[in-house]
């Protein structure tokens, strides 16, 4: 026999001897967490803000690809990556940016969409569907999301949920929370920005979608 | 090193106080997010015990799932059967360098001292577990593997290794480690990660982290592996909407740790980047052993946040090494006599003061305590306890049985009693005396 039935074997026999009963379940309906009046733009901000994320909220895309312009200048960000053909169109004429593989790993910032915002936690949600693929949302000194109110969902339950439909049975092969910059406490407790992941994010979020 | 050494060591106490009041202080606020922690961890304690009740069948709809994603899975009874199945990876694809994100299950398996064994670079990405790595020691906590150690002892040891400036600060010593891994990231052929989760329903992994090296482990290589523990399994995706949260909340004090990533396969046709292969082993190593035991078959819904060690007043003096063992504390001491042995590690069933704080701050409601002296009912049923030790609880239950036996002898004999073979309290502390008359004789003899 294989290991596999071996060891699935053992784990059956073993249920079917204690045939423990089933829990009764507990209440998935009632809030657990701390409710707000806020709405959910101002929320996801407060809660991102409390783990060092920045968030900037531009009325449309056109006016994020020039705060992203601003940005670049006082952050000194030289070599952009952007892989996203919606971002791209945006930024073209107004912020140089580069999507070539060989230049990947020479690259300072990056530049991309995300799935939700999930403003309980301050996260952005971000998969490998797009353009941006897996290594862009991790790999820059600093990650810019550019989103829009649509994508703000209240829990990370709803998020998920949301996920599942969009993608109806076919999920992207990662899909990340992300809940601000990088950052490690291995040392004594010590709190350092941008371990190996980005040591600044930036949220842009636009009122109107695009 | 030994217990009654470590113990009575005042810089590791000292060490390892600072670092728990940090955590309690962060805990303290991560709690506050919730209105209603109880029923957070009551839904919690649910979902991971549905899991653990079927744990066949979600593995095997884990195992369906992920296969149809793309993934292959791999199952080990223990670690020499993981260890192969790394090792054939590794040398299908003729690597040299593998880089890994922190996984307690390789531990377990030794897998760094495999893979060095075969002339391959395994790489510790983690900033505590690279820590332990250089130092040539072993993670002292499942969550803060180098919390032994003071922002001193790493600058020196970075001084030492990669001549840094002395007294570097942490500061100085992350973005050092930063760049050095940066390189490895981009050039290790195969990446290994543990799992925090496995998701049943759509057959994917889970891992939970902060610095983003786990990301970039199942970015960069072209090959991933992920090695698991059976007992990680979720009925499904949406249950990570509680257990991400919950997790942080008791590991860390976060609100959600800052990367929680799903992993349902390998790069998608038409994706941009990702390994082109992706392994799971999914490790039993006598978990199934610990699953025939009706009561503590319960230890395996724990979902590794370290909150018990926090709490245990056993740990924050002994220290985790002391263990001897992967999994350290209380849910360590449950599980370690199945994982490695009754004769060899039932007493850390017996280090246990039974005050139950392990049980109160689980968030997943495994009553540690409780399993403890399961475990210790057990070990002597199995005839694990020394013949001394049974004589002497024999008599203990001989006299103790009715009070006329009790008050058969004066204090001044019952102290003498007491001296006879070693204080059981140990080295640093003496036997109560006993009064002359028993509190019983007393009693009955007032005025």
């Amino acid at each position: 026999m294989s290991s596999r039935e071996n060891i699935l074997g053992r784990l059956k026999k073993a249920a079917e001897k204690r045939n423990a009963p089933t829990a009764a379940q507990p209440d998935f309906e009632a809030p657990i967490y701390l409710q707000t009046d806020k709405s959910l733009a101002d929320w996801f901000q407060e809660n991102l803000e409390l783990v060092a994320g920045k968030v900037l909220r531009p009325k449309n895309l056109q006016e994020a690809v020039a705060l992203i312009k601003q940005l670049a200048a006082e952050e000194n960000l030289e070599r952009i990556f952007c892989s996203d053909p919606v971002l791209q169109q945006a930024l073209k004429g107004q912020v140089a940016f580069q999507n070539d593989a060989e230049d990947f790993i020479q690259l300072q910032a990056g530049i991309t969409p995300c799935e939700f915002l999930v403003a309980h936690l301050g996260s952005v949600m971000v998969s490998s569907a797009g353009a941006s693929g897996r290594r862009l949302h991790v790999f820059p000194e600093t990650h810019l999301v550019v989103a829009h109110k649509n994508q703000l969902v209240a829990h990370l339950d709803d998020a998920l949920e949301q996920l599942q439909q969009k993608y109806n049975g076919n999920l992207p092969s990662m899909v990340t929370n992300i809940t601000g910059p990088s950052r490690t406490a291995d040392i004594e407790k010590t709190l350092v920005m941008g371990m190996h992941g980005p040591k600044k994010l930036f949220v842009l979020l636009c009122d109107e979608p695009f | 090193m030994a217990a009654d050494k470590i113990a009575f060591d005042k810089k590791h106490r000292a060490t390892i106080r600072f670092n728990i009041s940090r955590y309690d202080q962060a805990v303290d606020r991560g709690k506050k997010r919730y209105s209603n922690l109880e029923l957070a961890k009551e839904r919690g304690s649910f979902i991971k015990e549905k899991a653990i009740n079927n744990l066949h069948e979600y593995l095997l709809q884990f195992e369906k799932n992920i296969t149809a994603n793309g993934a292959e899975v791999i199952w080990a009874e223990n670690g020499d059967e993981a260890i192969s199945a790394v090792q054939k990876i590794l040398q299908q694809n003729q690597a040299k360098l593998l880089v890994k994100s922190k996984s307690m299950t390789t531990e377990e398996i030794d897998l760094n001292e495999h893979v060095e064994h075969l002339g391959i670079e395994s790489l510790e990405t983690d900033l505590g577990e690279y820590i332990v790595q250089i130092a040539g020691e072993k993670p002292y906590h499942i969550v803060t593997p180098a919390m032994h150690k003071s922002k001193e002892d790493i600058a020196e040891l970075f001084h030492e290794k990669f001549d840094t400036p002395e007294k570097s600060t942490p500061e100085f010593l992350t973005a050092y480690v930063r760049k050095l891994l940066r390189n490895k990231f981009v050039n290790a052929d195969i990446g290994v990660t543990g799992s925090n989760f496995l998701i049943a329903d759509i057959g994917g992994i889970a891992l939970t982290e902060n610095e983003g090296n786990a990301m970039m482990t199942f970015s960069f290589p072209k090959v991933h592996i992920a090695i698991a523990g059976i007992e990680k399994i979720v009925p499904s995706l949406k249950d990570l909407g509680l257990l991400w949260p919950l997790l942080a909340a008791h590991g860390t004090g976060q609100q959600v740790t800052v990367y929680n990533s799903i992993v349902t396969g390998p790069k998608k046709t038409g994706e941009t980047d990702g390994p082109e292969k992706m392994y799971v082993i999914l490790l039993d190593n006598n978990r199934s052993e610990l699953y025939r035991h009706d009561e503590q078959y319960l230890a395996l819904k724990c979902i590794r946040c370290g909150a018990c060690l926090n709490a245990c007043p056993i740990y924050k003096n002994v220290g985790g090494y002391t263990y001897a063992a992967t999994y350290s504390g209380p849910i360590g001491s449950v599980i370690t006599p199945f994982l490695k042995g009754f004769s060899d590690y039932n007493h850390l069933s017996s280090a246990c003061s039974v005050c139950g704080k392990c049980t109160e701050v689980c968030p997943v409601k495994i009553p540690l305590h409780n399993l403890l002296l399961f475990n210790r009912r057990d070990a002597v049923k199995q005839g694990n306890g020394t013949f001394a030790w049974n004589m002497g609880m024999k008599a203990f239950e001989y006299a103790f049985s009715k009070r006329s036996r009790l008050d058969a002898v004066g204090g001044n004999l019952k102290n003498k009693l007491g001296l006879l073979g070693k204080n059981a309290l140990g080295d640093q502390k003496e036997l109560p005396k006993f009064a002359e008359k028993s509190f019983s004789q007393q009693w009955k003899s007032k005025p």
